[in-house]
């Protein structure tokens, strides 16, 4: 551990799904190498991009895993899911049927990943303002029923990917540290409760363990 | 002249041929004719012959009744279709005849699940038969046929297509998929109507020709593989163009064909056939050519193209002298510990950890990997082939690091890319009791594969084995002879080029004679205690760190071999406390540590046998802090090599259980050794 050559002070998996099309590689590029391309291939299963940032001074090491938004390769993205903190789901407001598609990834969501994932709800292609098919505040209120967070974003002319990024990972950021605080899963001393004597300690626990597990 | 009289000769032949054969054997007529199309005087006896209908059916009779609830449709379609065809008036009417009743028998002859649809392919399909003037039962019969042989029924047809496209030009499928331009969109037409809806009559017919002698169902796709591959200079200018327009050029390929370029276009796709691995024959004959066949989804949503492990283990085992057909450069992806418990003696270690965990040397053991390639196939060795062919371990959830991988190969458009179908487990189900011998390094107490079939009771494996032992048996000596020692050659050659990144314990990529991890975990798996493990265990400094297993707790709490299990924290070395569970077997301690924010996963982070550990301490202050102080015996003497502190607030128990343990395991081995002359 600590042996990689970067240094964090924390790794956090995030996943971006949404229907094929709608510009997930082109976020990820975004954000990860600051790169945008207009011919873009289709992704094949899944891609994977790192970036490191800040909040409250503390390095935060952003796993990104990009996964192909094709029917054919659902079998193989979901189980990406696993072990992912976040979700960006993103749609293309010029296109009403990847909006329309965001409950099927919910529950693609629901059924593979963890319950506690930070879900946000990113409306990418901003900058298609004259083709806008998704109203923003359409959007906005599913996002706050289903207790998302949400944003609209344009990888093509930068607008707010930094902020989405930023963004889901503070949320995630702050869940973990408060979870620290209340109840702190690591320490330098260990807490010392239960100081019984030896001997004290009832027998009865174990032995039936070993009693159900012989036989 | 000779040409002639040799076309003279292998028509008398085929003709006396044809009089003795059974008709069903297709075999003779294709080795006379050798591919070549045949003279229409003879056409319709072949063509019988091939397909396999003879004077079988003389029982039918049409029934003239024209009740079909699409019949209308059915008479408009054939209508318009006899107006295109362009004959005399008077020629009209038969045909158009000919067609609505044997159409309307066969979508009868379907039951009443089968309709007629527009563009359905039937009457494309029909119209070169027509052109044989044969009696109408004949041709009926020779249209049932070809339906039943080698029309595709399914979507399965279309997934598998593209999986070829992919398979032999990535670069291509991968634009037409960017482009939302699926296979059914153009080669439906194809695949229904056998091309006859595309391709002039008189191209039809000389490919049919060719077709029927070849006796393959697949070769249609073969054929449009080439149809599409051929283009694809002009495909990819067109990027551009809508989807709609593209799907539309594509489907109208085949129409450019003449017939001088039919025999060319023939052996082109026997080309591509010889070079695809055959495998998915078995796996798909049912499903793509089986009316009542489910959905087959493992096709649709596979990454790449699969290969069986029989296709995998034959090609190994094939002689190195034969150079057509497919040769497989074997990647296997599994992390450095399971490939280090066995893997075949071809297979080339290419950790997937290292894509996530290090980029820059992930793609310098890629580049170490193609060169090794490179160099195989230079040496003719047997590791060596142009398929890539990986493996993963087998399940779905496991293999996620091991998709990434292929996919990202398969991104840099990578030619002939090919996925194991079953990875690992299914290899070693396969090879059943040669295991030990076909499997370099195989360690069974480390295998995975050994350790769940161990525990999930071990007749698993036999059941399995009697299938395929037989079959294979003899086939495993011969791979043991042909390939191990080519590929110790080839893989010294490999780790001149991978060189490990790091010294961390989890990123080790490859064997050597040196290497401790194979006698690691001694005494596991009572079964397997025959082998010469007594030499001293080496514990090394492995931290357990990134490797590890995640397993259920609760599942592997109620797994027989466990006598007790103490809830506690792990203190590592530099004091961080993770939540775990003790573990204790007969022969073993196990630690499972917690996976934080997900409910009963952990990872295996400590498992030792009994017999090392050296000492057991607790802290006078801290009665819970318990030490296991692990190391080997020096005569009477245990040098400690390593330890592990927790936390266990059941302390007193644990440690009392533990200590009788180990009496026990040493009377047990000590007895063991007593009674060994």
């Amino acid at each position: 551990m600590g042996t990689r050559d970067d240094e964090y002070d924390y790794l956090f998996k995030v996943v971006l799904i949404g229907d094929s099309g709608v510009g997930k590689s082109n976020l990820l590029s975004r954000f990860t190498r600051n790169e945008f391309n207009l011919e873009s291939k289709s992704t094949i299963g899944v891609e994977f991009a790192t970036r490191s940032i800040q909040v409250d001074g503390k390095t935060i090491k952003a796993q990104i895993w990009d996964t192909a938004g094709q029917e054919r390769y659902r079998a193989i993205t979901s189980a990406y899911y696993r072990g992912a903190v976040g979700a960006l789901l993103v749609y293309d407001i010029a296109k009403h049927l990847t909006y329309e598609n965001v409950e099927r990834w919910l529950r693609e969501l629901r059924d593979h990943a963890d319950q506690n994932i930070v879900i946000m709800l990113v409306g990418n292609k901003s900058d298609l303002r004259h083709l806008r098919a998704v109203p923003t505040d359409e959007a906005k209120t599913f996002a706050e029923r289903n207790s998302l967070s949400f944003i609209e974003t344009s990888a093509l002319d930068s607008t707010n990917v930094e902020t989405a990024f930023q963004n889901i990972l503070t949320e995630i950021y702050r869940i973990v540290s408060q979870k620290q605080i209340r109840d702190p899963p690591e320490g330098d001393l260990i807490r010392p409760q239960n100081v019984e004597p030896i001997d004290v300690k009832p027998t009865v626990n174990s032995d039936s363990v070993r009693k159900q597990c012989c036989q | 002249m000779a040409a002639e009289e040799n076309d003279n000769t292998w028509i008398s032949d085929i003709k006396s041929a044809l009089g003795l054969a059974d008709g069903c054997d297709d075999v003779p007529t294709f080795d006379i004719c050798q591919g070549q199309s045949i003279p229409p005087s003879i056409r319709p006896t072949v063509w019988k012959s091939c397909l396999g209908v003879e004077a079988s059916t003389s029982q039918m009779m049409f029934d003239e009744i024209f009740d079909l609830p699409e019949q209308s449709v059915l008479r408009e379609d054939c209508q318009q279709f006899v107006d295109k065809l362009g004959n005399e008036d008077e020629d009209k009417l038969p045909v158009l005849s000919d067609l609505e009743t044997i159409l309307t028998y066969h979508r009868k002859s379907l039951g009443p699940g089968a309709k007629y649809e527009r563009g359905n392919g039937w009457i494309e399909l029909l119209i070169p038969l027509l052109n044989l003037q044969l009696p109408r039962k004949d041709t009926y019969c020779l249209f049932q046929s070809i339906s039943n042989r080698y029309i595709p029924c399914n979507a399965n047809a279309f997934n598998f297509f593209r999986l070829l496209l992919l398979y032999h030009d990535p670069q291509l499928c991968s634009f037409l998929d960017t482009k939302r331009v699926t296979p059914d969109l153009y080669t439906g037409h194809w695949f229904l109507s056998l091309f006859a809806g595309v391709c002039k009559l008189n191209v039809t017919i000389v490919m049919w020709d060719m077709y029927f002698q070849q006796g393959d169902p697949f070769f249609v796709l073969f054929l449009s593989l080439v149809m599409v591959v051929n283009a694809r200079e002009q495909i990819l200018k067109m990027k551009e163009e809508s989807k709609s327009k593209l799907a539309e050029a594509l489907m109208s390929l085949p129409a450019g064909l003449e017939v001088e370029d039919v025999p060319d276009f023939c052996s082109l796709a026997q080309y591509y056939t010889v070079k695809t691995p055959s495998s998915f024959r078995e796996i798909l004959k049912e499903s793509l050519f089986s009316r009542n066949a489910e959905k087959s989804t493992s096709i649709a949503q596979a990454l790449c193209l699969p290969v069986s492990v029989g296709e995998l283990i034959e090609n190994i085992a094939l002689e190195e002298s034969e150079d057509e057909g497919v040769r497989f450069f074997l990647v296997d992806c599994r992390p450095a510990d399971q490939y280090n418990a066995g893997h075949l003696p071809t297979a080339f270690h290419l950790d997937c950890n290292l894509m996530v965990q290090e980029p820059v040397a992930f793609a310098t053991a890629v580049q170490g990997l193609l060169s090794a390639q490179r160099q195989a196939l230079a040496a003719g060795s047997a590791a060596g082939g142009e398929h890539l062919c990986f493996l993963g371990c087998g399940r779905l959830d496991d293999d996620q690091y091991t998709h990434m991988v292929v996919a990202s190969f398969l991104h840099k458009n990578t030619h002939h890319i090919s996925l194991l179908d079953g990875g690992y487990q299914a290899i070693h189900r396969y090879l059943g009791e040669s295991v030990d011998g076909s499997l370099s390094d195989h360690n069974p107490e480390c295998c995975l594969v050994c350790i769940s079939d161990n525990q999930n009771g071990a007749n698993h494996t036999l059941t399995h084995n009697d299938s395929t032992s037989g079959s294979s048996s003899d086939l495993f000596s011969k791979i043991g002879a042909a390939v191990k020692m080519k590929s110790a050659e080839v893989k010294g050659k490999l780790l001149e080029y991978i060189v490990n990144p790091s010294a961390s314990g989890g990123t080790e990529r490859h064997v050597s004679s040196s290497d401790k991890v194979g006698k690691r975990y001694r005494n596991m798996a009572p079964v397997f205690c025959v082998d010469d493990d007594q030499d001293p265990t080496d514990f090394g400094a492995d931290e357990y760190d990134e490797e590890e297993l995640e397993v259920s707790i609760s599942s592997r709490l109620k797994q027989p071999d466990v006598v007790a299990s103490f809830k506690c924290q792990e203190v590592t070395v530099n004091n961080s406390v993770h939540d775990c569970h003790l573990v204790v077997s007969a022969t073993h301690i196990y630690v499972l540590r917690e996976v934080p924010r997900s409910k009963d996963k952990a990872r295996l982070v400590v498992r030792r046998p009994l017999s090392a550990i050296a000492k057991i301490t607790c802290k006078k202050k801290q009665p819970e802090l318990i030490t296991f102080q692990y190391g080997e015996s020096h005569g009477k003497e245990m040098k400690i090599n390593d330890q592990d502190r927790f936390n266990i607030p059941e302390s007193t128990e644990a440690t009392k259980l533990i200590s009788k343990l180990i009496v026990d395991c040493i009377a047990v081995k000590d007895g063991d050794m007593n009674s060994n002359p």
